[in-house]
């Protein structure tokens, strides 16, 4: 005790100087545009490039595994594509894939550096940024699911919000009925999604697919986002509240693809004018 | 008692010339716009040289907040002040003459002599400036600009804070 006042009689202008040094920096990055934008950048940056290391070391670990799922993917796309081709008898399959300008999205593969997903507001760190042509608001998916909507590009990183995440919301249809709703993550289960929205008279049953609406910019149609596992109507409303078990644990994820809408430029200034 | 009043109508007649005044004082021309003229930390120079430690750490925090009240800069004015304010103790060391300082000594043209008193003055000056430049631009990619914005604005406020120096240490 009689050291510690020892300490403050000797050091304390030391320890005063710190403190007010921290509490004007903080107040220089919570308060200036500049320097907030600079400071976030940086520790973005620096947060990435740590984990990209690390990612880079646990990877290997995994490589086998991913390997055949990557193999077994493939596979499926080409049966797909070969069955497709077949059945298409006036050959607009063939016209389609060798007319690149009829396509308007284009998916962008990244790495996932970083995640969190045991937080209330989750996101995960992808090791592209605007070099790999990543911006903001652009939807992020993996082969059958949706994983998060991106918030933030640097140089070489980019920041997501995963659709674990209080601010994330997806619109989403049921499957060949098209009632859409909208999905929101309320829950602790990262893996249980609450879809609203969803009028009365619909009529919906345990096990219908959701999949995303297409109505936004982020997400083309029909990506599948989660299985319905049960419903109810919230007394007093006009709307089901829907409990919409996700097909893929965000936990698991570390390939993703980060989809690029030629027109979302155009369709969010479209979709912009109608709000206002 | 008489002492802190009058230190306390400095603080303000210092803070307000140069918020008030100095701020919109503009010798940039067109593109050369690294003048800027800065005084404040004059308060922090002419405080009694026994002053504590710990107070002047706590009066720099709060005339740069005072300034960054008006210069909409939440911080930064805080920061570099505090610094200065900081390190003054360790300027006065350098510049203190051979038999010490007593007990009652104010840091002025007539107790240092003109030039003792350019060099305190300079140090902190330089320092403070290059730590408010370092802050506002937040970044070393920017150190070039950082050190023009420095030395220019440093000639032109050393000037000005010695002539009022002058001014005041007459009576």
């Amino acid at each position: 005790m009689r050291n510690l006042i020892l300490l403050f009689t000797r050091y304390g202008h030391v320890i005063l100087f710190l403190i007010f040094q921290l509490i004007g920096l903080s107040l220089i990055i919570n308060y200036n545009q500049n320097q907030k934008e600079i400071w976030i950048n940086s520790v973005n940056l620096f947060s990435g490039n740590i984990n990209k290391n690390v990612q880079k070391f646990t990877n290997y670990g995994s490589l086998q595994e991913k390997n055949d799922s990557l193999a077994s993917e493939n596979a499926l796309l080409q049966e797909k594509i070969i069955n497709f081709r077949l059945f298409d008898k006036s050959y607009e399959f063939k016209k389609f894939e060798n007319d690149t300008l009829l396509h308007e999205y284009k998916l962008i593969p990244v790495n996932v550096c970083s995640k969190t997903t045991h937080l209330r507001n989750n996101y995960i760190t992808l090791c592209s940024g605007a070099k790999a042509g990543l911006r903001e608001r652009m939807g992020v998916i993996t082969d059958d699911a949706v994983l998060g909507i991106t918030t933030l590009c640097t140089d070489s990183f980019c920041k997501a919000m995963l659709i674990n995440n209080s601010l994330t919301k997806i619109s989403g249809v049921v499957k060949r009925k098209n009632y859409s709703g909208k999905l929101v993550w309320r829950s602790f289960d990262p893996r249980i999604l609450t879809m609203t929205s969803v009028p009365r008279h619909a009529d919906i049953e345990l096990g219908d697919t959701i999949l995303t609406s297409g109505y936004s910019t982020m997400f083309p149609y029909g990506i599948p986002i989660g299985i319905i596992t049960s419903y109810d109507i919230i007394q007093g409303q006009n709307e089901y509240e829907i409990e919409v078990t996700m097909l893929e644990d965000p936990a698991k994820v570390d390939m993703a693809y980060a989809v690029d809408y030629k027109l979302s430029e155009e369709k969010d200034s479209v979709i912009t004018q109608v709000l206002e | 008692m008489n002492q802190i009043v009058k230190y306390i109508i400095s603080f303000f007649l210092i803070a307000l010339f140069q918020v008030l005044i100095l701020k919109r004082i503009d010798i940039n021309f067109n593109r050369f716009q690294y003048f800027h003229l800065m005084i404040y930390p004059l308060f922090l120079l002419i405080l009694p040289v026994r002053t504590p430690k710990s107070l002047m750490v706590v009066i720099g925090f709060f005339l740069g907040l005072f300034i960054d009240a008006f210069y909409d800069s939440p911080g930064v004015h805080a920061c570099a002040a505090t610094f200065t304010a900081f390190i003054r103790s360790y300027v006065l060391k350098i510049v203190e003459p051979t038999e010490g300082y007593n007990t009652t000594a104010v840091p002025s043209i007539r107790a240092f002599t003109i030039g003792g008193f350019f060099i305190y003055a300079s140090i902190l000056l330089l320092v403070h400036l290059f730590i408010y430049f370092s802050l506002e631009a937040f970044s070393f990619i920017y150190i070039g600009e950082i050190l023009l914005r420095t030395i220019f604005s440093f000639i032109v406020s050393i000037i000005l804070l010695m002539l009022v120096q002058l001014i005041f240490s007459r009576k």
